[in-house]
């Protein structure tokens, strides 16, 4: 068993010996559960043949594509004053099958007023949606901007800002500094990609909240990569899946690092937002990154026109792994009835360099790609 | 990409000049109540903010009714928020686990009773509907 392993099992343990006492004096408990749902059906077209974002049947292309369409459960039971539990249950489309999954489900207790406990399978709080990414009616776009963060494919492709979700523990502190509302959340544990695992993860985030009006994220987390999934080829292949075997192997042991930096502007009908970040895979700069996307919406009645420009770089003049990608999203989200908002979008993606998050299974047919999609989110 | 973006650059104009064209308009004055015997005699608009937005677990709130007028123009106030911004706000909350909303009550008598019966609760009403068996912590105009 591993060292950070370890530390989660013994976190777990310590919540837990914590919190049964507060189980058993909690009465009436199920009156406490509050349950929740989300949903998000989504189109997106391409003119290219080659899936953006994801594998064939998983990604966009030319033939159009519901992926990215989406279901929650959630569950949140206050137990008492010191102790409330919250899980969520997740299903999204891959090919023509609902893969259903604990998205997360964490307990949190209470330690002050200020400071609060939290451990089990926690969504990873780097960047500014990304605790509620799938939600896709608590945001203006069809989806978050896939520049920053979309986690890299099989292939390598795509960056490696943020996570789905990590299994540990997290120290929240929340302190006012002036008007500030400023919140540190300390998190160790761990995190599985299909096989590949993060480990001896890290990380501080600091969160500061004027009036709910203006957002800044500063976010640092390291760990190490273990157990690399090897998905190219030793021999035999291609020459890019020669060279995709040579780095999945050169990841192993490596560390892992990314510091990021956002902004958000939510107030007097005014939406922006701004998300900068680099990402560092030990010594191998073919895998260094730097992803940045800047959002601009205007509310009008039950209508927010928003436009994003997103970009992500990796590997720069490292050839066969270096990607420059611009994104330029126009969209309009429709609060058409209470928790119903439908979505348009028309996107276009540019290729500077490499493939960007087409990846390589061929290449793109134009450097210019286009995009629309349509979609409808909901909540309940 | 340059040609998309040249169409962009209206666009944005566009949206600037029809901020004009949405200004919030002045409704009645808000009460923001407490029970008689709760141990707060007044907040500030910053704190009614918080105790709402589930920031601030000092006290426990009652909202009125999704779509309620009242309950709009409070929010905006308040928060300077609007419905569909309010409830984005929500979903971001619940579904990060991070915190659930308010309990609701179906109008502003309602929402005294539930205020009588609450030691610790607070709740905001039309200010014409008032009556004495609640305190005052805040009115907002």
């Amino acid at each position: 068993m591993s060292l950070s392993s370890t530390k989660i099992l013994i976190a777990t343990a310590v919540t837990y010996l914590a919190i049964t006492p507060l189980i058993a004096q909690a009465e009436n408990w199920s009156d406490k559960l509050v349950i929740s749902g989300f949903a998000s059906a989504d189109y997106h077209k391409t003119d290219e043949p080659l899936p953006f974002n994801g594998e064939a049947g998983k990604g966009h292309d030319d033939q159009g594509s519901f992926a990215g369409t989406r279901l929650g459960i959630n569950f949140n039971a206050t137990i008492n004053d010191k102790f409330k539990f919250a899980s969520q249950l997740f299903a999204t489309k891959e090919e023509d099958n609902y893969a259903t999954k604990v998205d997360w489900a964490f307990g949190t207790l209470k330690l002050t007023d200020s400071l609060n406990l939290r451990a089990g399978k926690l969504k990873f709080p780097v960047g500014l949606v990304n605790e509620y990414i799938d939600v896709g009616y608590a945001y203006p776009w069809m989806h978050a901007p896939t520049s920053f963060y979309s986690e890299a494919g099989p292939n390598l492709n795509g960056p490696q800002v943020t996570r789905e979700a990590y299994s540990g523990a997290s120290l929240l502190w929340t302190v006012e500094l002036g008007d500030w509302e400023t919140e540190f959340d300390l998190f160790v544990g761990e995190v599985n990609l299909e096989g590949t695992d993060v480990r001896k993860l890290m990380g501080l985030v600091v969160n500061l909240n004027l009036d709910e009006e203006i957002f800044i994220e500063l976010a640092t987390y390291d760990g190490n990569m273990q157990n690399v999934v090897l998905e190219g080829a030793v021999s035999g292949g291609s020459m890019w899946e020669n060279m995709l075997f040579i780095m999945q192997g050169n990841m192993q042991g490596a560390d892992h690092s990314v510091d990021s930096f956002g902004v958000k502007y939510d107030s007097n009908n005014i939406l922006f937002m701004y998300e900068l970040a680099n990402v560092t895979m030990g010594q191998l700069t073919a895998m260094e990154a730097t992803s940045w996307y800047t959002t601009l919406g205007y509310q009008m009645g039950e209508f927010m026109p928003h436009v994003t420009f997103e970009n992500y770089e990796q590997g720069d003049g490292s050839g066969a792994f270096d990607d420059d990608q611009d994104i330029v999203t126009l969209g309009l989200r429709w609060d058409y009835v209470s928790n119903v908002a439908i979505k348009f979008e028309v996107a276009q993606i540019k290729l500077n360099q490499g493939n960007g998050m087409f990846g390589y299974e061929g290449n793109p047919e134009d450097d210019t790609i286009n995009m629309f999609g349509i979609g409808i989110d909901t909540v309940f | 990409m340059n040609k998309l973006i040249n169409t962009l650059k209206p666009a944005g104009l566009v949206i600037v000049y029809c901020s004009a064209l949405f200004s919030y308009s002045a409704l009645a004055d808000i009460a923001v109540i407490a029970n008689t015997n709760s141990a707060s005699s007044s907040l500030s608009i910053k704190d009614v903010k918080k105790i709402f937005l589930g920031k601030n677990t000092s006290m426990t709130p009652v909202d009125q009714p999704d779509g309620n007028a009242t309950r709009n123009v409070f929010y905006q106030k308040a928060a300077k928020k609007n419905e569909s911004q309010m409830k984005a706000y929500w979903s971001k909350m619940i579904f990060s686990g991070k915190a659930i909303p308010p309990e609701t009550s179906a109008n502003d008598a309602s929402v005294i009773t539930w205020v009588t019966n609450n030691k610790n609760g607070i709740g905001y009403i039309d200010s014409a509907s008032v009556d004495d068996s609640v305190k005052i912590l805040l009115t907002i105009k």
